[in-house]
């Protein structure tokens, strides 16, 4: 997540307007997601590939260590999709299993197939975003699109006490390694529940403190802070537009036979 | 000159635990000084700061401002906050938003301010306090001397006519205390009556007009530098030191190197009145 996070603030386009950046990756996975069309979904991983390759401060390799994740996740859960339990053999593979078939018909991989490409091309736009956008300028879009203030406040400052509770975090599981606590299982498990119980005392005492400091300077039951905006001149604009016109585009020819 | 300013009558105040924090502080502050308020940890300092601000209100006693009993209520409390500023002794505890941008203006949209004078009055302090270069940075890759500097910005940048800073200096490695001096200077000067809170003598010497120690939840002195560090029964109730370059004029005074009547504040001022 710190990966994550300090990669989108070193990205180059970082202060591209993050309204842009939002609608091409958002935009893009509502294609992907809405037409569900496997070359336009491989097209749009390529696109999102190259875009975040180019984009974000990251090595090829490490992008792709980064897909891994969801690659092990999605592997593991579309076995159920992948195979199909029939009375006749399926076509591609067939495993006899008392009186019937366990096996991979031409059916169900096709559907597999068209999952796994939506997936991983949804995966890649979301990748694209959170590499190149922080959030708190995602903030700012959520917030013009006219998202409920309490949820918009409620994300700043748990986003600012991750990285706050992370540090003391931190600092507790050092002061025990030095003191040779997390040696074995029993004592990890130990350290473990001391350390989140000290965290919760001092969040808890820590969320007083920040209210002090906020009132002192005003504080009036609403949160509302400068934003950074980075406006995208017109020609961006028209590059994203035409782009999800012509994944649009394609889709809807593909889907009608045209093309094949 | 000895226009005062805030003024603390008889003040206890007692947490929701039944703790004593403060008992019977008597306080005035003056317009334009620089008021050192020393104590060892515990000794309720950042109670009576929060006092100050209106954050607590007193369990007895009475704080004026400009010889007005403060007004608790919503809008009296806006007023009073608006021209007393704090600035807390552990960034981490103050700074709330993940941009330095958005952690500074929080104070300016409260005063119900428009987006272009906030702007216009965020950049400045930014240039003031030199954060400008690691602006675009989040609050959580910052170092402490910068979280240090965005936190004074936080209350600076409402142009308040106090300003108290909690411990400014604890934490910092020499070159930012440097910074955060400089700048407490150069608050000072431009007319803005400061007070902090600090137990290291050897920073406050030369830089304090007054100094009024805490102990315990009691005032137990009120004075300029000069007297209160040459008691040493005092500091040593107070657990405080005397400050280093005093035991030095000290010693030379004794020696008869140096004149009875120099009091040098500054290395550099003891090496003039040397020469």
């Amino acid at each position: 997540m710190i990966l994550f996070d300090k990669l989108a603030y070193s990205s180059p386009i970082r202060q591209k307007s993050p309204a842009l950046k939002s609608l091409f990756s958002v935009g893009s996975l509502v294609v992907c997601v809405t037409f569900r069309e496997p070359v336009v979904c491989l097209l749009i991983f390529l696109g999102m590939m190259a875009a975040t390759l180019r984009f974000a401060c990251l090595s090829p390799s490490r992008y792709f260590r980064l897909l891994l994740g969801p690659a092990v996740f999605l592997a593991l859960s579309s076995v159920a999709i992948l195979f199909v339990l029939s009375d006749t053999p399926p076509q591609l593979l067939a495993i006899p299993v008392f009186s019937r078939y366990l096996g991979i018909s031409s059916a169900s991989f096709v559907h597999w197939a068209q999952l796994m490409a939506v997936a991983f091309s949804s995966v890649s736009c979301l990748y694209f975003l959170i590499l190149t956008t922080p959030i708190t300028d995602l903030l700012t879009v959520l917030r013009r699109l006219h998202c409920p203030w309490l949820l918009l406040e409620l994300m700043l400052l748990i986003y600012r006490s991750i990285f706050v509770l992370l540090d003391i975090a931190d600092a507790i599981q050092t002061s025990q390694n030095c003191r040779l606590g997390n040696r074995s299982f029993r004592s990890k498990l130990s350290c473990m529940g001391q350390m989140l119980s000290v965290l919760l005392v001092r969040s808890l005492k820590r969320s007083s403190l920040l209210y002090d400091a906020m009132e002192s300077r005003l504080y009036d039951g609403q949160i509302r802070v400068l934003e950074e905006t980075h406006p995208a001149c017109t020609k961006e604009w028209i590059l994203c537009i035409l782009w999800l016109g012509f994944c649009c585009a394609l889709s809807l020819l593909l889907k009608g036979g045209f093309l094949i | 000159m000895n226009d005062i300013l805030m003024e603390v009558r008889d003040l206890s105040y007692r947490y929701p635990d039944q703790t004593l924090a403060l008992d019977h502080v008597n306080l005035t502050i003056r317009r334009h000084e620089r008021l050192a308020i020393m104590g060892s940890n515990g000794s309720g300092k950042s109670t009576l700061f929060l006092n100050l601000n209106g954050v607590y209100k007193p369990t007895e006693g009475q704080i004026l401002y400009e010889g007005q009993p403060v007004d608790y209520s919503r809008k009296g409390l806006l007023e009073l906050r608006r021209k007393v500023g704090i600035v807390f002794q552990e960034p981490d505890n103050q700074l709330f938003c993940a941009s330095v941008a958005g952690e500074i203006s929080f104070g300016l949209y409260n005063l119900g301010l428009e987006e272009s004078v906030i702007r216009a009055r965020v950049d400045e302090v930014c240039d003031r306090l030199s954060i400008t270069p690691f602006r675009s940075k989040p609050t959580h890759f910052l170092s402490g001397g910068q979280k240090k500097r965005v936190s004074i910005a936080d209350s600076l940048v409402m142009q308040p006519e106090l300003l108290i800073l909690d411990e400014p200096f604890s934490a910092l490695d020499p070159t930012h205390a440097q910074m955060i001096d400089q700048i407490l200077r150069t608050l000072s000067d431009s007319g803005i009556t400061v007070v902090i809170s600090t137990h290291e003598a050897d920073r406050i010497y030369p830089w304090a007009d007054r100094v009024v120690v805490l102990n315990n939840s009691h005032i137990l002195a009120d004075g300029t530098p000069d007297e209160i560090f040459s008691d040493i029964p005092l500091l040593t109730a107070a657990n405080l030191e005397q400050p280093t370059l005093l035991q030095v004029s000290q010693t030379l005074h004794r020696a008869g190197i140096l004149p009875q009547n120099c009091h040098p504040r500054t290395a550099q001022q003891l090496e003039q009145m040397l020469k």
